[in-house]
């Protein structure tokens, strides 16, 4: 047993390897003693259940692994296996996890653990393979919790953590683990792998609250009035509000037993003096993170809030984190067409009424487009000065060659046609 | 896992609660759309009834098809018919081989039959 | 098995909202005697998510899981990769037998990826199709299993095409079960959920589920339909496995020579759906198109039949 010193705790470390994102996901998915895994192939999530077949295949896993036809009954072997009370897993990605929306709800409402992990993609038409949040924003109100990791170690510890949240009596809601497609699931990071011991003491034997039990049968989901059925949504509600709780408890117990630390519902970066912020997800970031250095030599005293939990929004940890700051700047990687960036739209709703920072909001970096720290520079000096437009600016936006090739094409095509 | 097959909870009933609005709101902790398995779980299904199965003892040659054929499994196997459920469908009657089960109105004599 | 033999239990309670002459709930008792109590059930978005009643109490004795329509072979398959795990570690004293529980709309149409994605991977589950050939739940509209010139809410006029045959179909993936059964034969249908209880594999088993609103019948005809679809041809009973179909019952009966084939007529004026075949004035042409495949169907089984008697094995396919 070879041990190292981090965040000033011993760490219990099997081995050390480098290892790709996806590959890592199915790790976390190994060291949780996942039962059943049933998954269904999309770019660029396929290495999870490449490595998952692997590790049942060769004996490494005791796991039965379903290749399912589709992502819509990938989900629903997860639900069918969670009812029959074991430990499920799946993974996916964009079109995948909209092609499972249906039974995204169902999981949820169901109160069963479970968790999936969710490589974000962009969407199409226009196949894009490459990054951004729409995929997972678009789920967002289907009741499962949504963590979002920017780097490798936080992805296995991660998907540890998230059982143990998705099966806390006072959860019991499935967890979707989403990180950002090819710049995390392809690269190669050094990753330390946690012993299984250490493993098992912080997740305990698979637990739920009820299952299909021959012993005392119940019927799950038939049908249910009006005078019954807003009580089991706020009961999701509720659980929701716990699970705040639950995931900071996870990641200090994780700390403890297991060793590594990524935050709580935030991860707060140079925050302690700082007038001004950036706020992301996933490897957006990572980048900020370079942009709060650049700002703070310019003079900005500036910091990072990076929100992992999603959903559970933590309204409470922003509202203290944003109100006593003179302007913050949320990264959108996602839109909400119509409105403007979905995490820009929560963030100021979180805050509204508690101080009076000035927030603005861009979106960038959609379908894995490039994100310089000097783009997330230059934006928040002009949000900082309160010259960003209003609503969500988009500021990496500009006609290129190939745009102008089809509208030339489709300018001629509509003449011809006789379209107006 | 010991497994208890001998009881037979088909019998098992369980009390519908009122819906009466409380004062204080209780806390609802966790709940899901679980259902809990009872006979009667529409209420006393024999009320849907317009004409009402009778068998006549003597012409019955004990076949069990009326038994097999309910769709509502309100014909006991020692054929004994249960008017709190039953529904009145007719298939019972209908296909009885003997003619020992026929339909009569609810408002109606039974006659000898009797129940 | 006769039918004093069948078990006396009953796991479907009585006092469902299932309504008069319910096909589904008459299936689910034949099944639910056949399987026994070592059983968990899914039910797919069908009547039966309805006649099991609302929450919070259910009609349904056995530990019951309702599922999207679109689900039934995924669900199946989780649980029974669930159960495979759970009796790895000794959880049963006997593995349960997984019933998957889907009407023709869940099957034929919406459900028929899942259930073909199951079927390859030859999953460990019952699956049973109650086909009442028409989204019945829905206020009856067409579907896949809806015979051709039958009406529905959205075919007013009769359907136009002819029916699919999914047990066919799953014939065709090469499970180790595939039957047939008709309410109107229950010691036969009993027979066949007994003996797929022992199979491992996805098994399928087809029941015709005549439904008295949806075709417009009385609610006392719903076994006597039942049969008129066996004796005229428009519903066959057999089983399917290690390669071969075996004819059952009424089916065995007509293509054996011990009874007649009675003309479909006979079915369709016991139905409403089929109303505008004969009012207001026959519709011969129709009723003779629904005749000759039926005939020409019988005619080679009977005549296979007698060749295989006297000379050799001959497999046709009673696709309708």
């Amino acid at each position: 047993m070879k041990t190292i010193q981090e965040h000033g705790e011993e760490k219990r470390v099997r081995m050390r390897l480098v290892e790709t994102g996806n590959h890592v996901a199915a790790w976390g998915a190994r060291l949780a003693r996942v039962e059943v895994v049933s998954a269904y192939p999309i770019t660029p999530q396929t290495q999870v259940i490449e490595e998952i077949s692997r590790f049942v295949a060769e004996g490494e896993m005791e796991c039965e692994y379903i290749p399912v036809e589709s992502e819509h009954s990938a989900m629903a072997a997860m639900i069918g296996a969670a009812a029959m009370g074991v430990r499920a897993f799946s993974a996916t990605s964009s079109h995948g996890l909209a092609y499972m929306h249906e039974l995204l709800h169902w999981a949820a409402a169901i109160r069963l653990p479970m968790v999936m992990v969710n490589v974000n993609r962009a969407l199409g038409p226009g196949w894009n393979i490459w990054c951004d949040h729409q995929d997972t924003m678009a789920a967002r109100d289907t009741g499962w919790i949504q963590l979002y990791c920017s780097d490798h170690q936080e992805i296995l510890d991660t998907v540890i953590q998230a059982y143990r949240i998705s099966e806390d009596p006072r959860v019991i809601l499935p967890v979707m683990v989403c990180y950002d497609a090819f710049v995390m699931s392809h690269t190669y990071m050094q990753v330390e792998i946690p012993e299984q011991e250490a493993v098992d003491r912080f997740l305990p034997p698979f637990r739920s609250l009820w299952k299909l039990d021959l012993e005392r049968p119940f019927t799950h989901g038939s049908v249910i009035y009006p005078d019954d059925y807003e009580e089991v949504r706020f009961s999701m509600q509720r659980a929701m509000d716990n699970a705040r709780r639950v995931i900071v408890e996870a990641a200090g117990e994780y700390r403890e037993l297991v060793g590594g630390y990524h935050g709580e519902l935030v991860e707060a970066y140079r925050m302690e003096d700082a007038e001004y912020a950036l706020l992301a997800m996933g490897t957006l970031a990572s980048e900020c993170r370079v942009a709060v250095d650049v700002l703070r030599e310019r003079g900005y005293p500036c910091g990072l809030v990076r929100i992992r939990s999603y959903r559970p929004f933590p309204a409470a940890e922003l509202r203290e984190l944003l109100s006593p700051l003179r302007a913050a700047l949320v990264v959108d990687r996602a839109v909400s067409f119509g409105m403007e960036g979905p995490l820009f739209s929560e963030v100021k709703a979180a805050v509204y009424g508690s101080g009076n920072p000035s927030i603005h909001g861009i979106i960038t970096g959609l379908g894995g487009r490039d994100v310089p720290y000097d783009l997330l520079v230059e934006n928040a000096e002009a949000a900082f000065k309160g010259r960003l437009p209003a609503g969500s600016y988009w500021p990496s936006v500009r006609l290129n060659e190939h745009h102008r090739l089809v509208k030339r094409s489709l300018e001629e095509y509509w003449r011809k046609e006789g379209v107006r | 896992m010991g497994r208890d097959f001998a009881k037979d909870r088909s019998k098992e009933r369980v009390k519908m609660p009122g819906r009466k609005r409380r004062e204080e709101p209780e806390e609802i902790g966790f709940l899901t759309t679980l259902s809990v398995p009872s006979e009667g779980s529409v209420g006393l299904t024999g009320s849907w009834r317009t004409f009402r199965p009778v068998l006549d003892g003597e012409r019955c040659n004990k076949c069990l098809l009326c038994w097999i054929y309910c769709p509502e499994a309100c014909i006991s196997k020692d054929l004994r018919i249960n008017y709190d459920y039953c529904k009145g469908c007719g298939v019972c009657a209908e296909e009885c081989p003997t003619k020992a089960m026929s339909m009569v109105k609810e408002d109606e004599e039974e006659g000898a039959a009797g129940d | 098995m006769r039918l004093r033999d069948f078990p006396e239990e009953e796991l479907f309670l009585q006092g469902s909202a299932a309504c008069q002459g319910c096909p589904g709930s008459a299936a689910l008792r034949v099944a639910f005697k056949a399987l026994g109590r070592n059983t968990v059930l899914c039910v797919i978005a069908s009547c039966t998510s309805v006649l099991q009643s609302p929450y919070p109490v259910s009609a349904l004795n056995l530990p019951t899981l309702n599922m999207a329509f679109a689900t039934g072979g995924a669900t199946g398959s989780g649980m029974a990769a669930a159960a495979e795990r759970l009796a790895a570690r000794g959880k049963f004293r006997e593995k349960p037998t997984i019933l998957v529980w889907a009407g023709d709309g869940g099957t034929y149409d919406i459900g028929i990826q899942a259930l073909s994605g199951a079927a390859e991977r030859n999953a460990d589950f019952i699956y049973v199709c109650y086909n009442n050939e028409a989204y019945s739940n829905t206020g009856t509209q067409r579907s896949g299993a809806t015979p051709y010139a039958a009406w529905t809410t959205n075919t007013t006029k009769g359907k136009e095409e002819w029916r699919k045959d999914v047990a066919q179909i799953m014939i065709a993936h090469g499970i180790p079960y595939v039957a047939t059964a008709s309410l109107a034969y229950p010691t036969d249908m009993f027979r066949k959920f007994a003996k797929a209880k022992e199979v491992k594999g996805t098994r399928y088993i087809e029941i015709q589920a005549p439904c008295p609103p949806g075709w417009k019948f009385p609610s006392a005809h719903t076994v006597k339909v039942a049969r008129l679809a066996v004796q005229t041809g428009m519903w066959m009973l057999y089983e399917h496995e290690n390669g071969k179909t075996t004819y059952t019952a009424g089916t065995q009966r007509i293509i054996q020579g011990q009874a007649k084939l009675l003309p479909v007529e006979e079915y369709l004026k016991a139905q409403g759906r089929f109303r505008h075949l004969f009012h207001p004035e026959r519709d011969e042409e129709r009723i003779a198109a629904i005749q000759k495949r039926i005939s020409g169907l019988f005619e080679a089984l009977q005549f296979t039949h007698k060749m295989k008697e006297h000379l050799m094995d001959i497999e046709i396919s009673p696709r309708l």
